[in-house]
């Protein structure tokens, strides 16, 4: 068993299942990109290629292909037809429900799965500002969005806790640093939480980040925090203040796939009772990554 | 080039790259107010003294192009994915093309005196041929 996970036996459902989840290899999962083909002519031409793909019915865009090595390594990735991402990963940009003709932030946006997602979401008719600190990340999010025809993205490179508060946001998608713990699978890293203080270190940052992000946000737009950690230090515990201060309020979110609520007490800590809202992805519920996903409203 | 090609869109010029940007309202001040890494998807770069479309432009907007167009073969995409000039004669203007391959545009070239050239993003080349075997012209 990885020992980092022991910790969260009484906060995971069905526990021995999520351990054996964890030693299973993940299957990849990619997205279609719609800007460019529809996702059933999407799936036909690649199985003419010889690239057999499963439809996920939650999400009509998202494909399973088993068993593949290279999945960049195709003139169809190459063509912008589609991009590789977690099966969780895609469901942040769903759950914003961006609109068309709507300024977006995506505070911490490299790679760029997310901000090309919502990019594709909103027909490349919002304006999407991706910003991240990383100049070598920022390098790959653009390269991204070049090959699938992205023109809606505008790239900035700033510390996201001193994002410039020159404009306000309708929306803002957060996903933040983290131990990325929910990233662990067979094959995959080994998780960074064994050591709580790396958890409780990258907190601050979180806390710095979403408390920006909430400044940036108009009055009555929605953020979308999310993770792919398990740890509770990173979730619930950095929501549990803007909360309980009356800075944000939690939402409820409507997504297809199955998950747990988010914690309301976690080692002798209490959360805002409204962090049930929020949800938790586990790889034995969802055949992905591990993921948390909160929505926000800022008062009005 | 239909003109609804471009609909939606505006264009900007920042230094050597000419940039096609969604034209949602507000774009101009969301410009203006932060310091800008891209804005939107880069449609022309400045190499030498000349405007050399991007591949990311060329993909944009495939259904426009009928001018240019050099057709690869299957024996020759590797070599040119590779970097090797591909000897001619090619029935294109000399100057930059757009490579085609099974019927679907895959980027731009260079077609000059020696021959056709790749100018596809490294980046995106190094992805392609990180899964695919090494071959040569002849095979």
């Amino acid at each position: 068993m990885v020992p980092a996970f022991e910790r969260y036996r009484d906060i995971i459902p069905d526990f021995s299942s999520f351990l054996k989840a964890v030693e299973i290899r993940p299957p990849t999962h990619i997205r279609a990109n719609t800007l460019r083909v529809e996702s059933d002519k999407f799936r036909q031409a690649m199985a003419e290629q010889g690239y057999p793909l499963a439809p996920v019915t939650e999400i009509p865009e998202a494909f399973r292909w088993e068993s593949v090595e290279n999945p960049g390594s195709t003139l169809e990735y190459f063509r912008g037809w589609y991009q590789v991402q977690g099966l969780t990963s895609m469901l942040p940009a769903l759950i914003l429900d961006a609109q068309a003709g709507e300024h977006l932030l995506d505070l911490c946006a490299a790679p760029g799965g997310k901000a090309t997602y919502l990019a594709q979401l909103t027909r490349n008719q919002a304006l999407i500002v991706a910003n991240d600190v990383s100049h070598r990340r920022i390098g790959i999010l653009r390269s991204h969005s070049d090959r699938l025809g992205i023109t809606s993205i505008i790239v900035t490179r700033y510390r996201g806790q001193s994002f410039p508060m020159r404009m306000r946001f309708a929306r803002i998608l957060l996903d933040p640093p983290c131990s990325a713990e929910g990233t662990y699978r067979v094959g995959a890293r080994t998780p960074l939480t064994e050591d709580p203080e790396v958890s409780r270190r990258l907190q601050r940052l979180q806390q710095m980040l979403v408390t920006h992000g909430l400044k940036l946000l108009r009055p009555g737009g929605t953020l979308v925090y999310s993770t792919c950690t398990y740890a509770p230090e990173e979730n619930e515990a950095v929501l549990h203040p803007v909360v309980e201060e009356g800075r944000a309020e939690l939402i409820p979110i409507e997504t297809p796939l199955p998950h747990a609520p988010g914690l309301e007490s976690w080692n002798g800590h209490q959360f805002h009772p409204s962090l049930k809202l929020a949800t938790r992805f586990y790889p034995h519920l969802v055949n992905s990554w591990g993921f948390f996903i909160a929505r926000l409203r800022k008062p009005g | 080039m239909p003109g609804t090609m471009l609909e939606g869109l505006r264009f900007l010029t920042r230094g050597k790259t000419v940039w096609a940007i969604a034209d949602v309202a507000g774009v101009q001040e969301t410009l203006t107010a932060f310091k800008v890494e891209a804005a939107g998807l880069p449609l022309l770069r400045k190499r030498g003294g000349h405007w050399k479309p991007t591949t990311a432009a060329l993909l944009l907007l495939e259904d426009a192009i009928v001018k240019n167009v050099v057709e690869l073969s299957p024996a020759r995409l590797d070599p040119f994915l590779h970097g090797q000039v591909l000897p001619g004669p090619f029935l294109t203007d000399r100057g930059y093309v757009a490579v085609r391959y099974e019927g679907k545009i895959l980027g731009c070239a260079l077609h000059g005196e020696a021959g056709l050239r790749s100018q596809l993003p490294r980046a995106w080349v190094d992805a392609l041929m990180s899964g695919r075997p090494q071959r040569g012209e002849d095979e």
